[in-house]
């Protein structure tokens, strides 16, 4: 058994002058705190890397740069699913004996501490040097021969991404540490300027610079901890050249192995906090989830219902579209939101129940999946 | 390994790879069969026919050596025989084309490009 007992997440945007130590130890103080805990409790720490600061032993670098000398330490590397996955890892750790406050931590200034060239370039080899880099694509390009595929087979619109970007932003607006603060319309998205087609400069999460970091207990010594009753994984590919059909991706299998344990039904869901890298991404893992019917995921966005008085609030602090994405730590802030959600501090966004929580983050071109259930205690 | 040369080494050619043990048909070169790990796979020449599978126009380039090039279109192609190829494509296609593979030098290599049949 585990609780998440703290969790910190910086605002993302332009943090100038932040190194990534600086954001991952910003949002590690405010997960003490928040805990209730100091550093000599800490017996285990996991951190994401940074692309801007990469180094082969990142744990231990944070480690003494913060001033802890855990029993277990190390980084983790699996893409957009990093965060979820260290929180996997945590909650595995804990349940075992392993440690007892796992920190959990990653921030990198990857807005202002390269090129926007840089970052485009080194987010790019995520494909295969060989059969895919030479021949220029991005990552907006992986996900729009995913968009387009999944377009020509469940008849969804360009219109249909637009209403989710929209949907994030209304959120983000609500949050004070958003990387944006300007609504935008349907209009707004499809008249932005094309990345990739079908995916527009709307469709994509910004580059930010930011750090998120939480805290994963035995014990529960903060009285606001939630319970991770599940956890599981699913990895089907690297490359999107040799991912399997549409309908085989990971996010379905990761989702059953999380909830056979506790036999949790998808439709007791009560706040979801969902990858969403790019307005396809958050389309199609809502609807692999079981969250919207094939095709319907804008239609129940339209509807209201991930609203934050909606019936299944999603990602009400803004999710990567628009609170924006630091990296690791971008996936990170979801379960931020979510844990503040579930223990009612979420402020002027605070949903009315969110007493079964679903998160789920993916890796590469749908590559890495995990997912994620937390119980209120 | 068995004779690599084709577009990833600059020649005007198409590989993919067949298990002997299994059969699987494969893309991304190795010396071992990814689904049954048998060695040895053999390495064939594609006919450079097959259907575009999915497609993208790539208007923000990677790299700055790139911009020159954009708009261009980035296909995934299911070849005849069984594989499935990332490449360049011609400005025109759409899912479901029937389309046969050129070559083109792009960034200092040589890379497919698929045009309707
Ligand atoms: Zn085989």
């Amino acid at each position: 058994m585990s609780f998440i007992t703290g969790v910190g997440l910086t605002s993302f945007g332009r943090r100038e002058g932040c190194s990534t130590l600086d954001l991952m130890s910003m949002a590690a103080e405010s997960a003490l705190a928040d805990a209730g805990l100091a550093r000599r409790d800490i017996d285990g720490i996991l951190c994401g890397y940074s692309t801007v600061q990469p180094h082969i032993m990142l744990a231990t670098v944070f480690a003494e740069h913060f001033g802890i000398q855990p029993q277990y330490a190390h980084a983790v590397q699996v893409g957009g699913g990093t965060g979820m996955a260290m929180a996997m890892l945590a909650h595995i750790l804990v349940s075992s004996g392993v440690a007892k406050n796992v920190l959990v931590v990653a921030g990198e200034n990857r807005l202002t501490g390269q090129t926007r060239d840089a970052a485009v370039q080194s987010l790019a080899q995520v494909g295969h040097p060989v059969f895919e880099v030479p021949l220029g694509p991005t990552i907006p390009a992986y996900y729009g021969l995913v968009a387009s595929r999944y377009m020509h087979e469940h008849g969804v619109t360009e219109e249909d991404f637009a209403v989710l970007a929209v949907l994030m932003r209304d959120h983000a607006l609500m949050h004070p540490g958003a990387q944006f603060n300007e609504p935008i319309t349907v209009a707004e998205v499809m008249a932005s300027k094309p990345i990739a087609t079908p995916l527009k400069l709307l469709d994509c999460c910004p580059v930010s610079d930011g750090g998120a970091a939480f805290i994963v207990s035995r014990d529960d010594a903060s009285r606001h901890g939630v319970k991770v009753i599940g956890a599981g994984q699913a990895h089907t590919h690297q490359y999107v050249t040799t991912a399997p059909a549409l309908s085989d991706l990971g996010a379905g299998p990761a989702l059953a192995r999380a909830s056979e344990q506790r036999g949790i039904a998808i439709k007791n869901v009560r706040y979801a906090a969902i990858y969403d890298s790019f307005t396809i991404t958050l389309a199609m893992l809502l609807e692999d989830l079981g969250l919207a019917k094939r095709g319907e995921a804008s239609a129940r966005a339209r509807n209201g219902d991930f609203g934050v008085n909606g019936a299944l609030p999603l990602n009400t602090h803004g999710g990567l579209l628009s609170y924006g994405h630091c990296g690791v730590g971008g996936a990170m802030a979801h379960l931020v939101e979510t844990h503040l959600q579930m223990t009612g501090r979420a402020g002027h966004r605070q949903v009315k129940d969110a007493s079964l929580a679903l998160l789920h983050g993916d890796g590469g071109v749908l590559s890495s999946h995990v997912s994620m259930f937390l119980e209120q205690v | 390994m068995p004779d690599a040369a084709d577009w990833t080494t600059g020649k005007d050619a198409l590989n993919y790879q067949a298990c002997r043990a299994c059969k699987h048909i494969f893309y991304i070169r190795r010396a071992f069969c990814p689904q049954c790990g048998a060695g040895e796979p053999e390495t064939k020449t594609a006919s450079g026919r097959g259907v575009v599978y999915a497609e993208t126009l790539v208007h923000r380039a990677p790299v700055p050596e790139a911009r020159e090039h954009v708009p261009y279109k980035i296909v995934l192609v299911d070849i005849e025989e069984g594989a499935r190829v990332m490449a360049h494509g011609t400005l025109d296609l759409k899912i479901g084309d029937r389309v046969v593979a050129g070559y083109r030098p792009f960034l200092g290599g040589l890379v497919p490009l698929f045009g309707k049949i």
